[in-house]
């Protein structure tokens, strides 16, 4: 087992310990200096910046070992400032200079990953504080890092042991070295029940322990929600049932899919039902229920339980929380305390969110969000969940495309909003036309003038019988087009999986060439915005420009797809939840895959013109809403140009 | 289905490997074990399994560089192969090409037997369709 070499390096003469100060005010930077000088026992080098951007600038250098930082800086306020510098150097600790004794900042400092805070007037009588916070910051954090490593060394050490046990423990159980007696038997599910509580623990350790290292990722698929709460609603209702509490699920017959990582979304529901079922004494009951709203999906859990006293509830959430801790009543539901802390940060990966309304005495409520994507928005997932499906069932899957044809020239003669306008109409009247036939499934979507119908179990003929049909329905319907009404010619081809190609790029690349279009995209854009609606508007105006567009509801969403691919353009909201454009412009800027791609902010009229975002000064594209929607191509067009798109 | 079938369970765990092989003689198969990537292809020469289950972190050949060596030798798929790996490594499935399927750890052990029973079936399905020369 290894472990993170636990005696660090003395810092002497030759090797001193390399402090950056970030402080703008010239007065307190010679305050630090002054204190520093005085050390003689503790040999400082003292690096000075006088903003956050050339502070991250010297931290991505590397060689730092300790970080004193102002909160208040000319072009970064209060905690956001903490969490830049924790995001950019999240190895390096950091110690947090304020301006007054504000017991409130410090606490809330410290929460969000400083290792410790120093008043700055102090050190006009007490020099001796500085060095004595740089050693035990230094201290606090090689500690902190050594328990991260060890939680998780340790916790898969104690899977292998563990899976041993529960695996001969299951082959007892199941009687096939030989039979039971009934008492046997009740005795090995006791200790299958125990064995099930271990893992439970090490794997909430180790959760906790990963999302707080920055490693959580999520294998977001399209998910049907029904079936995902039914069946976690079923693992939960013998625990229901031996208490006399009531379980009702209320979920409506049309919701959107569910684009998540549905082990996760599973693990954050099931958290929110046992403590729900936890913290009430039967008889008693528990709801869960589904909602859609305009740019997310609403959870809900709600028991008619003991409550939750207003005092409580911001500490909730945290990690080890007491509230947690003490449950009502019986052995077995004690758990480690981090249940609702990691159900926060799997809901906020996913940029959503998560909150309790209580009365004590009157039971809770607890509801997260998760940010709702339209199906053309899911494009990709359907396509690959379409061809796995028919992998599995070993069948066939097809898609269908049609084009207007001489598509550039219909463009070019009404106009963005009108050809947008037409090809609405064209996709309702080919959501007629496909809706007759029986069974599979139906996405649409619109790509740089052509219309994509994926056709699920449906063979060669059966698609070509398909496209047959359409193109005469649709070459016979007469559509506005400007103040005319006129037919219009269509181009319908069709590719089978597998029989024709065994990939969505394979089958897409030779409806392509069937069209005999050319394909190239004038670039890849990328649209970050938390509103559903906004997603769609942008989406189909930059498509129907020839882009290809990626969207992201939130930010770790982008920057989870950044990481994957790449794009020649951000185009970012500013005001989101959970994870503000700001931070997400910085993240962008930051990192050396990222930050030559450039970025075009979205804010609304008004927006404090104040808040700088350039690294080294340097001015950022924007647009202001509400915008025309000529507005925003010109703008792309012009930061593309500056910046030629990449092969 | 399961009978005379014959199955090759190589995982260097040893005591989960048994685990294994309790569960699926159970069920009527012919298990044998191995620990690692090498004393794999060796079982597999001698014994000539209907399917292998692969544990994909291993010594000596760790369970994708065997896969690979299976396939090369025996031919694409005319074994079928079924990769288990971690939770946490679930990057390893990078080559899905050439196994039938994988399974995560921890797993539950009805779901192992099912992914077999339609691997073997798909297998019964090609050698049918193509029969070997």
């Amino acid at each position: 087992m290894e472990i993170l070499n636990p005696n660090p390096r003395r810092p002497d003469a030759s090797h001193p310990i390399r402090a950056l100060l970030i402080e703008d005010a010239a007065e307190d930077a010679q305050l630090v200096r002054e204190a520093l000088a005085s050390q003689q026992d503790l040999p400082i080098e003292l690096l000075h910046a006088d903003r956050l951007s050339t502070g991250l600038a010297r931290l991505t250098e590397g060689g730092v070992d300790v970080i004193l930082l102002d909160l208040v800086l000319p072009d970064s306020q209060g905690l956001e400032t903490l969490l830049k510098v924790r995001h950019h150097a999240p190895r390096v600790p950091v110690v947090i200079l304020t301006a007054s004794d504000d017991e409130a900042v410090a606490v809330q400092a410290l929460q969000q990953g400083a290792q410790d805070h120093l008043v700055k007037a102090s050190l006009q009588t007490s020099r001796h504080l500085l060095g004595r916070s740089i050693r035990y910051a230094i201290e606090r954090h090689r500690v902190e890092r050594l328990k991260d490593e060890f939680v998780n060394t340790v916790s898969h050490e104690l899977r292998t042991p563990l899976s041993t046990i529960q695996e001969f423990t299951g082959i007892l159980f199941d009687q096939i070295s030989g039979p039971l007696t009934d008492e046997q038997r009740e005795y090995l599910a006791i200790i299958r029940s125990n064995i099930e509580r271990l893992t439970r623990m090490i794997d909430n350790l180790l959760d906790m322990a990963r999302i707080d290292a920055g490693h959580a990722v999520l294998r977001k698929a399209v998910t049907e929600i029904e079936p995902l709460v039914e069946l976690t609603v079923q693992s939960i209702r013998p625990l229901a049932k031996n208490k006399g509490i009531e379980l009702e699920v209320q979920v409506p017959d049309e919701l959107p899919p569910l684009y998540a990582d549905a082990d996760k979304v599973t693990q954050v529901l099931i958290n929110l039902l046992s403590n729900a079922i936890k913290f009430t004494s039967g008889p008693g009951r528990v709801t869960v229920s589904v909602s859609e709203g305009e740019s997310d999906l609403a959870f809900r859990v709600a028991d008619t339980g003991i409550g939750i006293a207003e005092d409580d509830v911001p500490k909730l959430f945290e990690k080890f929380s007491r509230v947690q801790q003490h449950a009502a009543g019986d052995e077995g539901t004690r758990g480690t305390g981090l249940g609702l802390a990691i159900s926060k940060r799997l809901v906020e990966l996913h940029g959503g969110r998560i909150g309790v309304a209580s009365r004590l005495g009157q039971g809770s409520t607890f509801t997260f969000t998760l940010p709702k994507y339209h199906e053309t928005e899911l494009f990709h997932e359907l396509f690959q969940a379409g061809i796995e499906k028919a992998k599995q069932q070993q069948g066939r899957f097809s898609i269908v495309v049609l084009s207007v044809q001489n598509f550039q020239a219909l463009r070019a003669r009404c106009g963005a909003a009108e050809t947008a306008r037409l090809l609405n109409e064209v996709e309702g009247a080919l959501r007629g036309v496909v809706r007759r036939r029986d069974g599979g499934d139906l996405v649409l979507r619109w790509r740089r003038g052509e219309m994509v119908v994926v056709l699920a179990e449906a063979d060669r003929d059966g698609a070509q019988a398909m496209a047959a049909r359409v193109k005469r329905v649709l070459e016979q319907r007469p559509f506005t087009v400007g103040s005319e009404t006129l037919r219009l010619p269509f181009l319908v081809v069709t590719a089978t999986y597998p029989d024709e190609g065994t990939t969505e790029l394979e089958l897409l690349r030779l409806t392509e060439r069937r069209l005999q279009q050319p394909a190239q995209a004038k670039g890849r854009i990328m649209v970050v915005d938390d509103e559903a609606k906004i997603r769609q508007l942008l989406r189909q105006a930059l498509e129907l420009q020839d882009y290809d567009v990626f969207t992201a509801a939130s930010g770790p969403d982008a920057l989870e797809q950044l990481r994957r691919q790449p794009v020649d353009l951000v185009l970012l909201d500013l005001m989101m939840p959970v994870m503000d454009g700001y931070e997400v412009y910085h993240l962008i800027k930051e990192n050396p895959k990222t930050k030559e791609i450039p970025v075009i902010i979205v804010t609304a009229k008004g927006e404090r013109k104040d808040r700088q975002l350039g690294i080294n000064g340097a001015a950022y594209n924007y647009v202001a809403k509400p915008f025309e929607i000529e507005t925003l191509l010109a703008k792309v067009r012009e930061v593309l140009v500056q910046q030629p798109v990449k092969p | 289905m399961a009978e005379g079938r014959k199955i090759l369970v190589v995982d260097d765990e040893q005591q989960l490997a048994l685990a294994v092989k309790i569960r699926l003689q159970s069920r009527g198969y012919q298990v044998s074990t191995a620990n690692d990537g090498q004393q794999a292809l060796a079982a597999i020469e001698a014994e000539q399994p209907d399917l292998v289950i692969l544990d994909v972190l291993m010594p000596v050949m760790d369970g994708y560089s065997c896969m690979r060596e299976i396939n090369s030798r025996y031919g694409r798929g005319k074994i079928p192969i079924i990769i288990l790996t971690a939770r946490d490594r679930m990057k390893d499935l990078f080559d899905l090409e050439g196994i039938a399927d994988y399974v995560v750890k921890p797993f539950d052990h009805e779901d192992l037997l099912t992914r077999i029973d339609r691997a073997l079936k798909q297998r019964d399905a090609e050698r049918k369709a193509a029969p070997p020369a």
